[in-house]
């Protein structure tokens, strides 16, 4: 009798079907119910209808907001059916995701009916929701903070590329209309703004790559000079050198500013015009405030990398060194050989991070001579960067789309450098593996 | 050989503080001199060390608001922060090996290459329709936008923690909270202290979140206040400096006798062992 049983029930579980469980979760809460697990199958059921009788209406709104961006000027204001729309997408999203979740869910769970597990009783069955779901809700209330302040915004400038947002086409006074790829085209197309565009985009790569580069290699060479055991005074040049990062970095520029400046600042009046008798117009040239923002950046930027080093170089061990003078390695050798790869194995991602400050380096650039000094027939400085200028096109220009399509190009350019270099680097490869 | 002292290095590089400290020396300098003065030579020593310049200074900014602001502003992001971030980097750490988790530690990290200024117009419009244009608004952007690079700091640092501590407490009776408070939370204080001195230095030197967020005159943080001068830079530095120096000299203090503490905090948190 007893074995009869367990037969029968053993066939029973064969004969429970996993596709049919998944099947009828498209009715969200059927194929749980369908797995004999009543109340969670009658919870999923109520929040999806729930969801979608309180939400359904701000959803089609929303979506049809998106695509019309407002019927009747200055009563509809685009920007309003703008937000909505992206907010909705957010929602429908969400809502995509516990949907697929919930079938896999269903379907999970019927599998392992299969194989003969046995469904858990209702404290049981909270008590391991509790455990699965407790990460999540950890991570829950950030994730979300990070949607609303990163996600949304991003999304908002996003669509607003794709729009004729500018001065004189602006909300609430007008409605605004989906012009496709125009303003992309615009900017390679458009000489005057293809030529903004190009000389701001090399100005930027070249102040990247000269500012970051400059700093790391200064903080590199004095790391190894300080770290030298025959030196005087260690601490307190180390202490020294460490300190351009304490200071607040806006206040510095500022200083900078001051003692730049072309009539009554210190390095033209105390130190340039008696030395050769002339002054530089360090903020009335282009090209003078472009070297000037690279040592003022490197200024600011080698006391980090060097903290950084100083404390690798610690860390290597000296039995390299010494297994590298039995075999009669020179200076440099040793340099090569175990001292840069010791410092570009510890600190690589954070080096990238350096480069990726310096792309999107806005204080300086603002504060220092505010993008200046300006250029006839475009509307970027002689030292705007791309976001500078993104800045002002936005806060000066009221040229919310340009602004936004160009935003997007550098967000393109960030996003790939970014995760190239990521991938390379190894110590980020160990990272991932987990 | 080893123990010879490296002059020429030596020297090289006490040369080279000097460099560094030029513009600290000059600020610091004309901050106690007069206009009269500074005219006359920007480099030489006040003959007479006045203090007039930092009296006018305070009341021209009104420091002490300011300061307090920004005392609030800070104090309250790095409890936040650290109470906060350790546990979504926990909760992430311990768990990248599920799908979910490793798409949402991907999506917390690539948040920290948004450049600022691009989400700035659509950040300001939300805040304000929310009401929250003031100090815990500010506080608020702070404790999540820092949220990205901390957990990057955070994850590397847990996955060092072996998972039996966790699994004997657990074992002992002790529940997923509690794991996390008695037993991680006290284990990562190396790391909430790097993250607690990052994000102070971050929230007490920040001029571009302020500037747009802060809606009204009585919010105003240190950094801001001093944009006062910069529209009057040509008439008078020596205010300016003087008022310089009062903001940044709070954080030099704290550089000064952490030094290191902060160093080591940095080494330890960033670099991979």
């Amino acid at each position: 009798m007893a074995t009869n049983n367990k037969q029968t029930e053993a066939t029973e579980h064969k004969k429970h079907n996993p596709t049919l469980a998944a099947l009828l979760s498209i009715i969200p809460g059927l194929g749980q119910m369908y797995n004999k697990r009543f109340i969670k199958g009658s919870i999923i059921f109520i929040l999806f209808t729930a969801f979608l009788i309180t939400m359904f209406d701000f959803l089609s709104t929303g979506v049809t907001g998106l695509m019309t961006l407002g019927v009747e000027e200055r009563i509809d204001d685009s920007r309003v059916f703008l937000s909505e729309g992206i907010l909705s997408l957010i929602f429908i999203a969400f809502f995509i995701t516990f949907y697929v979740v919930n079938i896999l869910d269903a379907r999970n769970d019927a599998r392992k009916l299969q194989r003969g597990w046995k469904v858990p009783g209702m404290v049981e069955g909270f008590r391991n929701a509790w455990d699965t779901g407790f990460p999540y809700l950890l991570v829950g209330p950030g994730l979300i903070l990070l949607i609303f302040v990163v996600l949304f915004p991003l999304l908002f400038m996003g669509f607003l590329a794709f729009t004729n947002y500018s001065l004189y086409n602006a909300p609430p006074r007008a409605l605004l209309e989906w012009v496709g790829f125009k303003n992309f085209i615009d900017i390679f197309t458009v000489p005057a703004l293809r030529g903004t565009f190009i000389n701001v985009l090399s100005w930027t790569l070249i102040w990247t790559f000269l500012a970051t580069t400059l700093s790391i290699a200064l903080a590199m060479f004095l790391s190894i000079l300080v770290n030298d055991p025959r030196l005087k005074f260690k601490r307190l040049i180390r202490t020294v050198f460490i300190l351009p990062w304490a200071v607040p970095g806006f206040v510095t520029i500022i200083i900078f500013t001051a003692l730049f400046n072309d009539n009554f600042g210190a390095i033209n009046a105390d130190i340039i015009q008696p030395l050769f008798g002339t002054s530089i117009p360090w903020l009335t040239n282009a090209s003078w405030t472009k070297v000037a923002l690279i040592m003022i950046q490197v200024w600011l930027g080698f006391p980090f990398v060097f903290a950084l080093f100083t404390g690798v170089l610690q860390g290597i061990s000296s039995d390299w060194y010494e297994a590298a003078d039995m075999d009669g390695a020179t200076r440099w050798q040793k340099f090569t050989q175990i001292t840069f790869p010791h410092l570009m194995f510890a600190t690589g991602p954070l080096l990238i991070t350096q480069y990726t400050f310096n792309f999107n380096n806005f204080n300086i650039i603002y504060l220092f001579n505010g993008g200046g000094p300006p250029v006839r027939g475009q509307s970027a400085g002689g030292t705007d960067i791309l976001i500078s200028w993104i800045y002002n096109l936005t806060f000066t220009n009221s040229q919310y789309s340009l602004a936004a399509a160009i935003s997007i190009i550098l967000g393109i350019f960030v996003a790939t450098f970014a995760f190239f270099q990521f991938r390379r680097s190894s110590s980020f490869k160990e990272e991932g593996q987990y | 050989m080893r123990n010879k002292t490296n002059y020429i290095t030596t020297i090289l590089l006490m040369l080279g503080s000097v460099f560094i400290l030029f513009p600290v020396f000059i600020t610091v300098i004309n901050a106690f001199k007069t206009p009269a003065e500074t005219a006359q030579s920007i480099l030489a020593l006040p003959s007479v060390w006045t203090f007039d310049n930092f009296k006018t200074a305070i009341e021209m900014t009104n420091f002490f608001n300011a300061f307090a602001n920004s005392a609030y502003v800070t104090f309250f992001t790095v409890i936040f922060t650290i109470l906060s971030n350790s546990l979504v980097a926990y909760a992430i750490a311990r768990n990248l090996h599920r799908k979910a988790f490793k798409f949402l530690y991907f999506y917390l990290v690539s948040a920290m290459f948004v450049p600022f200024p691009i989400i700035m117009l659509p950040i300001v419009k939300q805040m304000s329709a929310i009401g929250l244009m003031n100090l815990n608004g500010l506080i608020i952007l702070y404790v999540v936008y820092g949220l990205a690079f901390n957990t990057f700091l955070y994850t590397g640092y847990v996955k060092t923690i072996p998972k039996e501590l966790e699994e004997a407490a657990i074992v002992d009776g002790c529940s997923k909270w509690g794991v996390f408070w008695r037993i991680i939370f006290p284990i990562l204080s190396p790391m909430n202290a790097t993250v607690g001195i990052l994000t102070a230095l971050w929230a007490w030197n920040d001029f571009l979140l302020p500037l747009v967020i802060l809606s009204d005159q009585g919010d105003r943080t240190l950094p801001l206040v001093q944009y006062v001068f910069q529209s009057q830079f040509a008439t008078n530095y020596n205010l300016a400096f003087a008022s310089y120096l009062m903001a940044l000299l709070p954080m030099l203090v704290v550089y000064l006798f952490l030094q290191r503490r902060i160093i080591s905090g940095v080494t330890q948190g960033a670099i991979k062992s």
